[in-house]
């Protein structure tokens, strides 16, 4: 073989490379145990103090946000008076906008008292047109919200009731549960829409409440001038349209600020903890100059030299991120404390193992310089 | 691996500001021959071997290898050579004291990319030539200085090198250790391997091919 000819390894070796390279850098990070150790310390240090502060910060930052949303950050409601010409054609118009989740229209209230208790207390009824209220639509009978149940003194929402207007009894088949943002209506009983198959027209289905329900916060300004300019009334003044368009400005406000609070405590303790890695790898590195002089003597090239303590690094930061983030939603979840989302903490043990790897580099490159001619001659 | 010759022509080298150790100094080992390197302490003997071993650039001239000037190729190029071409044997012996002795001996085959798996095959065979087998699960500390020789030797030889360098390998070892050691120094040059020992050793240069005296 000629000294040209000494070439080769590349190629279809690369995964054969690969396996050897990560073999080694786990034994290496074995048989360091005090570095691995240190490493281990500081990165799961990290993880758990991310989890317990930013952690838990979002974790509460998302029930904040969720308790807003619950008041109805997202909701629009339209109340008509009656003769406003708001009726049950609005339905097919408000179905071709974008950015709405769910709409529900409502008819006009009429009292109703339970047919069994005679001067029983009023609650108010209104037909359903349109939208399924917790899944249970189109009903087949008469729905009570639980505080309607409870005023109208119906045993588990099952009974019949009787309309004050026009005397007619209807069937109540059960409770139906309202969403924050129709809890306005409570207590309600709801009452079921005529038949698909046989609709009236719409002029004949006068609507007094519909409520517009937008994907985003963000887009609720935007639903409900489309709502408006889509609900066909004789009379604007007739109508009220009622956003949370400024419940919603809020919600984002205390979310990016929540947000900004909980990257800046992040960004602040990695910052800190890869000045820590760092430090230790490059007193490991200080202490191991005769093991990279002897390893570049053999015949390892920098850039072997460089995988190599990364490929320690990152296996060990790795183990030290699953250990950390283990230890941290395991201690949350015994302290009764919010958990954070599932994305934040795999972002925090991916981040945790990133920022591991990133203050190696500069070690790397200065285990991968050291002179064998320095390190091994023996004065 | 036969037929390689090594040599420093016109070598200028020196440490810091001083004057130089080196000054257009040539001097070359031919495929075969078995040459000892001595001189007085502090002569260049092992600052020569690492020039030789492609481990450092001279500040003047040039190494070649089979004529070609081996110094100039990049740095990922010499170190594939020495992994592939070379074999050196430390003063000390240098093993690495987390390792098990298999695992010494080994690890100059990931920098040439080789199978573990054939390479262990080889890594036994030499362990059982220099009659340390038994300790191949060892740690180095467990091992005798003649012992820790051996394993080097074993480290050196496993890419059955074209060019093999010593440095001081006798110093710290036995009769009988010396004797092995001086043995497959002998057995690699009469396989066609460039041999280049720098020593004190008496014994071990009344047994060499040539001496080169700095």
């Amino acid at each position: 073989m000629g000294l040209h000819e000494t070439g080769g390894g590349a190629g279809g070796k690369g995964w054969h490379r690969a396996g050897a390279l990560a073999r080694e850098a786990a034994v290496s990070a074995i048989t360091q145990r005090l570095a691995s150790l240190l490493t281990v310390a500081v990165v799961a240090s990290v993880c758990v103090a991310v989890l317990l502060t930013a952690g838990r910060a979002d974790a509460s930052a998302h029930e904040v946000l969720s308790s807003l949303d619950d008041s109805g950050t997202r909701s629009i409601i339209v109340r008509a008076e009656a003769g406003s010409g708001l009726d049950t054609g609005v339905l097919d118009r408000l179905r071709t906008l974008g950015g709405i989740e769910w709409f529900g229209a409502f008819g006009a209230a009429d009292d109703v008292t339970n047919a069994a208790v005679e001067g029983g207390l009023p609650v108010s009824a209104r037909l359903l047109y349109e939208g399924s209220i917790d899944g249970s639509h189109p009903l087949p009978g008469g729905r009570a919200s639980r505080a309607a149940a409870r005023q109208l003194g119906l045993a588990d929402g099952v009974g019949a009731v009787v309309s004050r207007l026009s005397g007619a009894s209807v069937d109540i088949d059960g409770l139906v549960g309202l969403s924050p943002d129709l809890r306005f209506l409570e207590p309600l009983v709801i009452l079921p829409a005529p038949p698909r198959e046989d609709p009236a027209p719409p002029h004949e289905n006068p609507v007094a409440v519909l409520v517009v329900r937008a994907e985003s916060p963000q887009v609720v300004g935007a639903v409900a001038a489309a709502v408006t300019s889509v609900l066909g009334v004789n009379d604007p003044t007739t109508v009220t349209v009622e956003t949370s368009e400024r419940l919603a400005a809020v919600r984002n406000q205390v979310g990016n600020q929540l947000g900004d609070f909980g990257r800046t405590l992040v960004l602040s303790t990695f910052a800190g903890s890869s000045g820590l890695v760092a430090a230790i790898l490059f007193a490991l590195v200080m202490m191991r100059r005769r093991d990279f002089g002897r390893r570049r003597a053999l015949g390892a090239t920098r850039s072997l030299i460089v995988a190599l303590v990364l490929g320690q690094v990152g296996l060990t930061a790795g183990a030290a991120s699953v250990f950390g983030t283990g230890v941290a939603v395991v201690s949350l979840a015994l302290l009764r404390q919010p958990l954070p989302t599932p994305a934040f903490t795999a972002a925090v043990a991916i981040l945790a193992v990133t920022t591991s790897l990133v203050a190696a580099v500069l070690p790397a490159v200065f285990a991968s310089t050291r002179d064998p001619l320095r390190e091994l001659r023996v004065p | 691996m036969t037929g390689f010759r090594v040599e420093a022509r016109d070598l200028t080298f020196g440490y810091g500001g001083g004057r130089p150790l080196f000054e257009h100094f040539s001097t070359g080992v031919g495929a075969g021959e078995l040459v000892a390197l001595t001189g007085a302490s502090g002569r260049g003997k092992s600052t020569l071997l690492y020039h030789l071993g492609l481990m450092v650039r001279p500040h003047g001239g040039s190494i070649l290898v089979d004529g070609v000037p081996a110094d100039a190729l990049p740095d990922d190029r010499r170190a594939e050579l020495r992994a592939r071409l070379l074999g050196f044997v430390f003063q000390d012996a240098l093993l690495d004291p987390g390792r098990t002795v298999l695992d010494n001996v080994l690890e100059t085959a990931l920098y040439r990319s080789e199978s573990r798996r054939v390479s262990v095959r080889r890594a036994h065979e030499l362990l059982a030539r220099f009659g340390v087998e038994q300790r191949a699960e060892a740690r180095p500390g467990q091992l005798s200085g003649g012992q820790a020789q051996r394993i080097a030797l074993c480290r050196a030889l496993m890419n059955r090198p074209g060019i093999l360098l010593a440095d001081e390998p006798t110093g710290n070892l036995d009769a009988q250790s010396a004797a092995v050691v001086l043995g497959a120094f002998r057995e690699a040059a009469e396989g066609g391997a460039a041999v280049l020992v720098a020593t004190h050793d008496p014994w071990l240069t009344s047994h060499s091919d040539r001496v080169v005296t700095l």
